[in-house]
C-alpha cells in the first residue's frame, strides 16, 4: 500500500504549494493592519465602495469624491459650508451672455512634476466633451458646455452652448476636475483610471482593487503642506465589519456608520460620531395609473396614515430630517413656510371611505434592497397602513433592476421608494428629473400646471423668476400629493480621537489637509 | 473536450442574455446620484456596443474569449483577464485555506463518531457538527470578528493584509464546511464498513484498525472526494458572502461589483474562469476514482 | 449478520434489546425538535400571542421579559418593535417551506438521475452529467440574481432556485455510488443470475446510496434554511415584514452588539430546527443502511 500514502503526500505536497503560492502572491500594504501607536501620522479610513476607477470622468460613486478630492482640484471649489470659492482658478466672470472666462492660478504643478496651465483645462473638457468622455457618466452633466478656448496660458474661456444657471457648482464637480495632459496621454486612460495624477493635497502612491488605496502627503501642494504624512483609504463594504475595524482601532475614520451602530460608536471612550446633514432626500412616489393611487383621497390617506416624526424619532434615531416637497432644506426653490401634511390616522380611514377603497385592499410598495434605513422604514409602514385597514405589501428590488427597469418601466406597485441627492443644491435638476412627463424616471405622471412652471424656471437666468417658479411648483406638486416627500438623510461618520480637525462633509468629500492626529 | 466546450458555450450564453435582462449598465454608473438622460444612455452604450443586436455582441465575445481576450470592464476600463487574474490568489487561498481547517477537524471527528456509531460521543460529536450549520456564514463571520478582532483584539478584524488576516475567514469558512464533513466521513465510513468485503477482512482476523484505515477509508474516501470536489466549485462561487463581510479583494467581491454595476464583460469573464475551474476540479475527481478504487475504471 | 460494526468497535459482544443510548437519543431529540418546528408553522395563528407584523415603534428593541420587568413580550422585540416570539412561531412557517420543498424537489429528481446515469452509462449519463457540470459551475448567487431579477422576487421563486442549483449535488453523488456499487461482486453475481436491472436497482443500488443521499438531504435543510438569509443578506430576498428566520437573523446583524436578542433567538430557531431534521436523518440513514438489515 505504499504508493497509496505516496499519493497523500503528494497530495498534502499540492495543498502546501498552494498555500505558498498565495503567500507569494501578497502584496499588502505595510500601514493598513497597524495599530494606533505605530501608526504615527498617517491615518487609515475605511469606506463602504471602491469605484473601481479613479479616473474623474468614469463615476458617480460618492467614495471616489472621499479620494478624489485630495488628489484632484477643479478650477473652482465647494468645501464642507457648500460655499464655492477658487479652487485652480483665481477669479472667474461671464465676458458675455455665452462666455465664461477664467484667471487660473499660477505656479501650480501635477503630482508628476508637469505644469498646471490653460493648456491642461482645454485638454480636461476637450477629454470630457469627447469619445473618451462618452464612455463614463459625467458627460451629460456638463453637455452645456460647448468647448474650452485657451486665451493666454493662465486664461480660459469656456464658450457656452445653452444657458446653465449651475454651470459654477457643477466645475466643482467630479467631471471638471482638472488632470495632466501629458501624463494620460502617454500612458493611456485606463493606467490613469489606476494611477491618478492629479494637483490636489496628496498624491497617488498605491493602489489594489477592493482592497486599499494609498495617498502621501503632496510637500508642494499649493495650498500648503498636509498634515498628515499618507492616508489609506480601505474598501470595508459591510458596515459592522467597518465599525469593528474602528473599535479595533485598526481605522481612524469611517465612513457610513449604520444608525443601528450609532450608539456603539458614541459609547466607546476611544471614538466620536460625527453627523451630518446630506443632500439626500428619500421618499414614497405615487404611480398614479396604478389604482387607487390615481384618487388624491387614496395618496392623501397614505400619507396621514403614516407617522413619519415618529419613525424618523425611533428608526432613524432622530438622524433624519422631515421635509414637505422632495429637496433637502439647503436646496434653492425650497418653501420654508410649508409644512408636511400631518400624521392623523382618523382622517385617513375618512379619506379611505370617501374614496371608495375597501378595507383589507391591497398595496404594494417596491423599494431598492440595499437601503436598509429604508428596509426598516417600510416596516413599519405596514403596521401603520394595517391600522387603516390597507394591506401594506413590501417589494424588495435589487438596486440596479429597480433603477434600470422598475422605475423606468412603471413596473413598481402602486407606491415606491425614490431618494435622490440633488448635489447641486437647486430644485432645477430633481423637479426636470421627476416631474417632467416622459423623463427617463417618470414614465407615468404627467400635469399641465407642473409643466407650466418646470418651463418658467428653465428658461431664464434670473434667479428671482426661477424661485417664484419653484414655490409655484412646491404648492402645485403638495396639493396634487403625487409624492410623499419623508426626511433628508443625516450621514454618520465614526472617527478616533486622535483625529484633529475632521469635518464631516455633506457630500462624503472628506478634505484631509488640514486633518492631523494626536 | 468537446463537452467542456459546449458547457461552456451553453453557461456563457445563458450569463450573458440572462444578464443583460436584468438591468442597464449604464444607468448603474449613474448611481442614483447624475441625472441619466436617454441621450446619455444612448450615448455610453454606443461607447460600450451595447446598442448592438445580443448575437452579435455574444459571438464577438465567444469568439475573442478563445483567442484568450475577455473583454474590458465597462467600469474600470481595465482588462478583464487581469482583473481575474488579481483576484485568483486571495480567492485560492480562503478557499484553500478554509478547507484544510475544515479536513483537520472534520476527518478525526468522523472517524471517531464511525468507530463509536451510536454511543453518547457518537451523538455529541454530531450534535457539535451541527452548530457550524446553524448559522448562516455572514453571522458567524460578524460573530468571530465581534469576539476575536474586536474583545480579545487577537487578530485583524478584516483586510488582505499577511498571513495573519487569512485565520478569521478561513476559520469561519471551515466551521461551516467541517460541520458537513464530518457527516459525511462518518456516514461514508460507516457505509463501507457495512460491506461484505469489509465483514471478509475482518473475519480473517485483520485487526479493527486496519481494517478501519486500509479498507474502510480507503474506500469511503470516494464520497468524501467527490463532496470536496462538488465544494470546491460552489466554494469559489460562494465564496462571496465571505469576502464581503471580510473585506477580501477576491473573486467572489469582483463577481458581486460586476453584478451590481452590470458590467458584462466582467461578468462573463469570471463566469468563463469559474466554470474552466470546475470542470477541471470534477474531471480529477472522477480521475480520482480510480486512483482510490482500483475497481472502479474511468472510460 | 455475524459481526456488526458495534463489536467491532469494541463493544462487549452481548446482544442488545435496546438500542444504543446514542441511538435512541438521536431518535427522541431528533423528533422532539422537529415536531416543535412543525407545530410551530402548523399551529401559528394559536400559538404565537400577537400578529407578526404589527409593530410598535416606541417598544422597538425591548429586552425579554426577564430583562424588562413589566414587560409584555416574553422574548422581546425587534427593531421595529414588533413581538420576537410570535415572529419566530410565525417564521417557522416560511423557513420550513423553503427548506422542505426545495429540497424535497431536487433530491428525488436528483438521486433518480444518479441512479439511472451511473447505473447503465452511456450517452444519457454522459449527457447529464455535462448538464451537472453546467449547473455546477454556474454561481448560486449569478443564478439567484438573474432569476429573481427577471421573474421578480418570491418565495416560490426563491424555492425554484434553490432546488434547479442543487439537483446535480444529487445526481453526482448517487451516480457515484451507483458505478461503485454496480462493479461490486455481489451486483455482478446478481446480473449473472439473470436479476433484472430495474430489481438491482431498486434493492441493491438505491438502498446503498440512499444513506449519502439522506445525510445530504437533511443538510440541504438546514442549508437552504441558511441561503435564504444570504439571499436577504444580498438583497434578493422576500417581503421583510412577513417574518422568516433567515430574513429575521439577516436584518439583525447590526443590532448584535446592541440588541443580543434580536440575532439570538432566531438563530437559536434555526439550530432547532436544523438539528432535529439532521437528527432525525441519522436515525433513517442508520434504519436504511444496508449493514443493518
Amino acid at each position: 500500500m505504499a504508493w497509496r500514502q505516496g499519493r497523500f503526500v503528494r497530495t498534502g505536497g499540492v495543498l502546501a504549494l498552494c498555500v505558498v503560492l498565495g503567500a507569494l502572491a501578497w502584496g499588502g500594504p505595510v500601514g493598513a493592519q497597524s495599530t494606533v501607536q505605530s501608526r504615527g501620522r498617517s491615518l487609515v479610513i475605511v469606506q463602504a465602495q471602491d469605484p473601481q476607477n479613479w479616473d474623474p470622468i468614469a463615476t458617480f460613486l460618492l467614495s471616489w469624491g472621499m479620494v478624489g478630492c485630495n488628489v484632484f482640484d477643479g478650477l473652482v471649489d465647494r468645501g464642507p459650508d457648500l460655499v464655492i470659492r477658487p479652487g485652480l482658478a483665481t477669479s472667474w466672470k461671464w465676458i458675455s451672455n455665452d462666455v465664461l472666462q477664467f484667471k487660473l492660478r499660477r505656479g501650480v504643478t501635477f503630482h508628476d512634476g508637469e505644469p498646471f496651465n490653460a493648456d491642461a483645462v482645454k485638454f480636461t473638457f476637450d477629454r470630457l466633451l469627447g469619445p473618451e468622455g462618452a464612455k463614463g457618466p459625467q458627460q451629460g452633466n456638463y453637455k452645456s458646455i460647448d468647448h474650452a478656448q485657451v486665451v493666454d496660458p493662465y486664461t480660459v474661456n469656456f464658450v457656452m452652448k445653452e444657458q446653465d444657471p449651475v454651470i459654477i457648482t457643477k466645475l466643482a464637480g467630479y467631471g471638471g476636475m482638472i488632470v495632466p495632459p501629458k501624463y494620460v496621454q502617454e500612458h493611456g486612460s485606463a493606467y490613469f483610471g489606476a494611477n491618478p495624477v492629479g494637483t490636489g493635497p496628496f498624491k497617488f502612491v498605491e493602489y489594489r482593487k477592493d482592497d486599499h488605496l494609498t495617498l502621501a502627503a503632496n510637500a508642494n501642494y499649493w495650498g500648503g503642506a498636509p498634515k498628515l504624512s499618507a492616508v489609506t483609504y480601505r474598501i470595508v463594504p459591510e458596515a459592522a465589519t467597518r465599525v469593528a475595524e474602528l473599535q479595533a482601532g485598526r481605522a481612524d475614520v469611517a465612513q457610513g456608520v449604520p444608525v443601528a451602530q450609532a450608539n456603539v460608536v458614541k459609547n466607546d471612550g476611544n471614538l466620536a460620531l460625527l453627523t451630518v446633514g446630506s443632500p439626500t432626500v428619500t421618499e414614497i412616489r405615487f404611480d398614479p395609473s396604478k389604482a387607487p393611487a390615481g384618487d388624491v383621497r387614496f395618496r392623501k390617506a397614505v400619507i396621514a396614515g403614516i407617522d413619519v416624526q415618529t419613525i424618523i424619532q425611533t428608526i432613524l434615531g432622530g438622524y433624519g430630517r422631515r421635509v414637505s416637497t422632495f429637496q433637502s432644506p439647503l436646496s434653492f426653490g425650497n418653501d420654508a413656510s410649508m409644512k408636511p401634511y400631518p400624521y392623523d390616522p382618523t382622517q385617513a380611514k375618512q379619506l379611505l371611505a370617501e374614496a371608495g377603497v375597501k378595507p383589507g385592499t391591497e398595496v404594494v410598495l417596491s423599494f431598492p434592497s440595499n437601503n436598509a434605513d429604508f428596509r426598516e422604514a417600510a416596516q413599519a409602514m405596514v403596521s401603520y397602513l394595517q391600522a387603516i385597514g390597507l394591506k401594506l405589501t413590501l417589494q424588495p428590488v435589487e438596486q440596479v433592476t429597480y433603477f434600470s427597469d422598475t422605475i423606468p418601466h412603471a413596473k413598481t406597485g402602486q407606491i415606491y421608494e425614490f431618494g435622490w441627492g440633488g448635489w447641486t443644491l437647486d430644485f432645477d435638476n430633481t423637479a426636470n428629473l421627476l416631474y417632467h412627463k416622459g423623463e427617463f424616471w417618470n414614465p407615468v405622471f404627467s400635469d399641465a400646471d407642473v409643466e407650466k412652471y418646470l418651463t418658467q424656471e428653465r428658461t431664464t437666468n434670473d434667479q428671482k423668476t426661477r424661485l417664484t417658479a419653484f414655490l409655484g411648483l412646491d404648492h402645485r406638486l403638495y396639493d396634487l400629493a403625487i409624492d410623499f416627500p419623508l426626511w433628508q438623510q443625516i450621514n454618520l461618520w465614526g472617527a478616533n480621537k486622535r483625529v484633529q480637525g475632521f469635518v464631516a462633509p455633506p457630500d462624503d468629500r472628506v478634505r484631509l489637509l488640514a486633518v492631523s492626529v494626536k | 473536450m468537446g463537452g467542456a466546450l459546449a458547457v461552456l458555450a451553453a453557461i456563457t450564453l445563458f450569463v450573458a442574455f440572462g444578464i443583460r435582462l436584468t438591468g442597464d449598465p449604464a444607468v448603474a454608473l449613474f448611481e442614483g446620484a447624475g441625472a441619466p438622460s436617454m441621450q446619455d444612455i444612448q450615448r455610453m452604450h454606443r461607447a460600450f456596443g451595447t446598442d448592438r443586436p445580443f448575437l452579435v455582441q455574444y459571438v464577438g465575445f465567444a469568439g475573442e474569449a478563445l483567442r484568450g481576450n475577455l473583454g474590458t470592464s465597462f467600469r474600470s476600463g481595465q482588462p478583464v483577464s487581469g482583473l481575474i487574474m488579481e483576484r485568483a490568489g486571495p480567492t485560492l487561498a480562503l478557499a484553500v485555506g478554509g478547507m484544510i481547517v475544515a479536513l483537520t477537524v472534520a476527518f478525526p471527528l468522523g472517524i471517531y463518531a464511525a468507530m463509536h456509531r451510536n454511543a453518547l460521543a457518537d451523538f455529541l460529536i454530531r450534535v457539535a457538527s451541527l452548530l457550524g450549520l446553524s448559522f448562516p456564514n455572514f453571522w458567524l463571520g460578524i460573530m468571530l470578528i465581534l469576539i476575536l478582532a474586536v474583545r480579545l483584539r487577537w487578530l485583524p478584524p478584516s483586510g488582505y493584509s499577511g498571513p495573519v488576516s487569512l485565520v478569521l475567514p478561513c476559520l469561519t469558512l471551515g466551521v461551516i464546511l467541517a460541520s458537513t464533513l464530518v457527516r459525511l466521513v462518518r456516514a461514508s465510513l460507516l457505509d463501507t464498513l457495512g460491506q461484505p468485503y469489509i465483514r471478509t477482512a475482518r473475519a480473517k482476523g485483520m485487526p479493527e484498525r486496519t481494517v478501519i484505515v486500509r479498507h474502510g477509508l480507503r474506500n469511503a474516501l470516494l464520497p468524501v472526494v467527490t463532496f470536496i470536489g462538488l465544494q470546491f466549485g460552489g466554494l469559489l462561487g460562494g465564496v462571496v458572502i465571505l469576502e464581503n463581510v471580510f473585506a477580501w479583494p477576491g473573486l467572489g467581491q469582483l463577481a458581486l461589483g460586476a453584478v451590481s454595476y452590470r458590467d458584462y464583460p466582467v461578468v462573463q469573464g469570471v463566469v468563463v474562469v469559474l466554470a474552466l475551474g470546475v470542470v477541471a476540479v470534477n474531471l480529477l475527481v472522477d480521475l480520482r476514482y480510480g486512483l482510490l478504487n482500483p475497481r472502479v475504471r474511468v472510460g | 449478520m455475524a459481526v456488526t460494526p458495534v463489536v467491532a468497535a469494541g463493544l462487549p459482544a452481548v446482544a442488545r434489546r435496546r438500542p444504543p443510548i446514542g441511538l435512541r437519543l438521536t431518535l427522541f431529540v431528533g423528533l422532539t425538535l422537529v415536531g416543535l418546528s412543525l407545530a410551530a408553522a402548523l399551529g401559528a395563528p394559536v400559538l404565537a400571542p400577537r400578529n407578526p407584523e404589527t409593530a410598535d415603534l416606541r417598544a422597538r428593541l425591548t429586552p425579554p421579559a426577564w430583562l424588562a420587568p413589566g414587560s409584555p413580550y416574553l422574548l422581546g422585540t425587534d427593531a421595529i418593535g414588533r413581538d420576537m416570539l410570535s415572529r419566530i412561531i410565525y417564521g417557522a412557517r416560511i423557513s420550513l417551506e423553503v427548506g422542505l420543498v426545495s429540497v424535497a424537489l431536487s433530491s428525488v429528481v436528483g438521486t433518480a438521475l444518479g441512479l439511472v446515469g451511473g447505473y447503465y452509462g452511456g450517452w444519457w449519463d454522459e449527457g447529464m452529467m455535462r448538464l451537472a457540470d453546467l449547473q455546477l459551475s454556474f454561481p448560486f448567487i449569478l443564478f439567484a440574481l438573474v432569476v429573481i431579477a427577471v421573474l421578480g422576487p418570491g418565495l416560490g421563486r426563491i424555492i425554484f432556485v434553490l432546488a434547479v442549483t442543487q439537483w446535480a449535488s444529487y445526481a453526482r453523488l448517487v451516480r457515484s455510488e451507483a458505478i461503485a456499487v454496480k462493479e461490486a461482486d455481489y451486483i455482478q453475481a446478481a446480473r449473472a443470475l439473470g436479476i433484472r436491472d430495474r430489481r438491482i436497482i431498486w434493492r441493491h443500488v438505491l438502498p446503498n446510496a440512499l444513506g449519502a443521499v439522506m445525510v445530504l438531504a437533511t443538510l440541504s435543510i438546514a442549508n437552504n434554511i441558511l441561503l435564504e438569509a444570504a439571499l436577504t443578506f444580498l438583497g434578493l430576498g422576500v417581503d421583510p415584514a412577513v417574518p422568516s428566520w433567515g430574513g429575521m437573523l439577516a436584518d439583525s446583524r447590526n443590532y448584535i452588539q446592541t440588541a443580543w436578542w434580536d440575532s439570538t433567538f432566531p438563530g437559536l430557531a434555526i439550530m432547532f430546527a436544523v438539528m432535529g431534521f439532521n437528527l432525525v436523518g441519522d436515525w433513517l440513514r442508520d434504519k436504511l443502511s444496508p449493514d443493518l438489515r
